[in-house]
């Protein structure tokens, strides 16, 4: 089942990556291959499987929720690309 | 012989007999990464001042009396997935190029604290994304036994560097083979530990239902030693568990008499090389040898899990590896162009498009694919259901049989460029270990031959937590045919 130009158009866009038109005339071709081959799973009968959560699986771990200083902020601060007043900066969004 | 040939344990011995000393340890470990590194490019990074600091305060422990701790002293190497405080960290991508972390990896520290000399950061396909360190963005790593091939992936490096004696042992990760693979195409030792043995905590995630840090070493004895100092429960990584590791050296050399070990069909069908699995059978005579009773057991779903694996990892993936947007850390169109008049999509679109590799691209495509409306119920949903029948197949295995045997690889060492034009074609090299991966069971990958020169692997799998029992039939097969004293000629 090939995957359409506009369907790696549309996923390029959720997955926020700006691909360009040789590269995703590339995708189209390798994802179809790769999907193709999932396929394969519908040879299987899995209408009795229970995906429900495990016993070890359905309990939380917590702890109490007591501030703690890092003291790395200004080494946090280092790493990104724009900043001001100890906050990083980022485009408007609204 | 030369010091960088040295096993953990024999170089433990001489340090605690001061025969030698920690300087000289590390110096003849950095000599040869100087002499071979070149050559094979397993090294990103190589942190000699560092090292020079972490060697005299372990020289000093040494000399304060500190003799329990087996890997005080030793030099090693983390593969670049693993956060070091104040050293780059790039998981082999453009876009962490430059990235300092603020903060260390909890294996990292765990390893600081037992006094291990770490000299730098190894290469992998970026991400952890691959089978043969091809997908680095920073060039390959070449096999030490033929530098025309890989090295196997993603941990290339850290295989290659151990293969090669430019560090004793170094810590990889394993999400769907990456361990392994690597392990066996460079003649080493490499463990998936069960999922949650090891923490995860401050390494680059990529599968977070599978991600297993591990260790590679030249031994299995020296295997116990390293996963002694890694396993452990986390409060930092909640899947860890709280049962405590067992003592892995405990019953080590005990021998595998009586022991009931598994050959699943499943691996013994079409696309398995026939030179390797020669070798493969030719281990399960061994074992028998040994007093092994070895008898055939049918799992019928783990033909299908490299197929659910290329599901849920890429769905996985895609979700981890959304945090790259320019804004925190990383490559950012911001830098490259400051005060620009970019919207905020254009920033994440821009800098994700420019830093990614193809394949970080090709799994995020595939697993936001694989997740988006229409599709989540056809793949996700129906990958996670064949992922409990795996689970199941491998609960009703260790019924009946104490271990499994398989083949690492369905093929020896492959050209570098052989297979990188297909990706689908390099996603086939999984087959033997993603089912593994996918139910949380413990595999050892142990040397078990060469096909024209080449390494081969064998695998090992024990039930959730056992990793002792790997490491009692690793040995016993390790000291019977001693594959890994073939070093490579690099």
């Amino acid at each position: 089942m090939a995957i359409s130009k506009d369907e790696i158009a549309k996923v390029a866009s959720l997955s926020r990556l700006e691909l360009s038109a040789a590269e995703q005339d590339k995708l189209a071709s390798e994802l179809s291959a790769v999907v193709d081959y999932f396929n394969k799973l519908n040879e299987l009968d899995t209408s009795s499987v229970n995906l429900e959560l495990s016993d070890s699986e359905t309990t939380n771990r917590t702890r109490e929720d007591i501030m703690q200083e890092s003291k790395i902020r200004d080494r946090i601060l280092e790493n990104a690309p724009a900043t001001e007043d100890g906050f990083i900066k980022v485009k408007s969004i609204l | 012989m030369d010091l960088y040939n040295f096993t953990i344990k024999a170089a433990h011995e001489a340090l605690k007999s001061k025969q030698i000393s920690v300087a000289e340890l590390v110096s003849a470990s950095l000599d040869r990464i100087k002499k071979v590194d070149e050559k094979l490019h397993a090294f990103l990074l190589v942190a000699d001042k560092e090292a020079n600091k972490q060697a005299v305060a372990a020289q000093k422990r040494l000399d304060e009396g500190d003799r329990v701790n087996s890997l005080l002293g030793i030099p090693m190497a983390h593969k670049d997935v693993f956060c070091t405080r104040g050293i780059e960290t790039t998981a082999s991508s453009n876009i962490l190029k430059g990235y300092i972390p603020p903060y260390s990896a909890t294996v990292v520290e765990s390893l600081d604290k037992a006094g291990a000399v770490s000299l730098g950061k190894l290469n992998c396909d970026a991400f952890a994304h691959g089978s043969s360190t091809e997908n680095s963005d920073f060039g390959p790593t070449k096999n030490p036994y033929n530098t025309d091939y890989v090295p196997g992936g993603s941990s290339g490096g850290s295989a290659a560097a151990v293969a090669s004696g430019e560090v004793l042992f170094a810590t990889a990760t394993d999400t769907g083979g990456s361990i392994r693979h690597p392990a066996g195409f460079c003649n080493v030792v490499g463990l998936k530990p069960t999922y949650g043995r090891v923490s995860r905590y401050g390494v680059i995630a990529m599968a977070s239902s599978t991600d297993s840090p591990g260790p590679i070493t030249r031994t299995v004895e020296d295997c116990a030693f390293v996963l002694s100092a890694m396993a452990g429960y986390d409060g930092k990584d909640s899947v860890t568990s709280k049962q405590a590791p067992v003592d892995y050296m405990e019953g080590l050399k005990k021998g595998v008499k009586g022991l009931r070990i598994g050959i699943p069909n499943e691996f013994f069908a079409e696309g398995l090389d026939p030179a390797v699995e020669k070798l493969v059978r030719a281990a399960v005579l061994e074992f028998e040898r040994l007093g092994a009773k070895i008898e055939g057991v049918t799992m019928p779903t783990i033909s299908y899990s490299l197929a659910a694996y290329y599901i849920i990892m890429p769905s996985e993936v895609s979700s981890n590896l959304a945090r790259y947007d320019g804004i925190k850390y990383g490559y950012s169109v911001e830098r490259e162009h400051p005060r620009s008049k970019f919207a905020l999509t254009d920033v994440y679109m821009r800098s994700r498009g420019d830093g990614f590799g193809a394949e970080a691209k090709r799994r995020i495509m595939l697993g936001t694919y694989a997740l988006s409306s229409g599709y989540y119920d056809a793949y996700y949903k129906k990958a996670q259901k064949v992922r409990q029948l795996i689970r199941q197949d491998f609960e009703k295995a260790f019924e009946n049989f104490d271990l499994l045997l398989a083949p690492v690889s369905p093929t020896p060492p492959f050209r570098l460029g052989e297979k990188t034009d297909d990706p689908l074609s390099m996603y086939l090299s999984d087959i033997y270990t993603t089912s593994m991966s996918l139910a949380g069971n413990p595999a050892i990958s142990v040397p078990c031959g060469f096909v024209s020169g080449l390494p081969v692997g064998l695998q090992l799998v024990a039930p959730h937590f056992k990793e002792d029992r790997l490491f009692t039939a690793a040995y016993a097969y390790e000291q019977a045919t001693k594959f890994w004293e073939q070093a490579p000629k690099i």
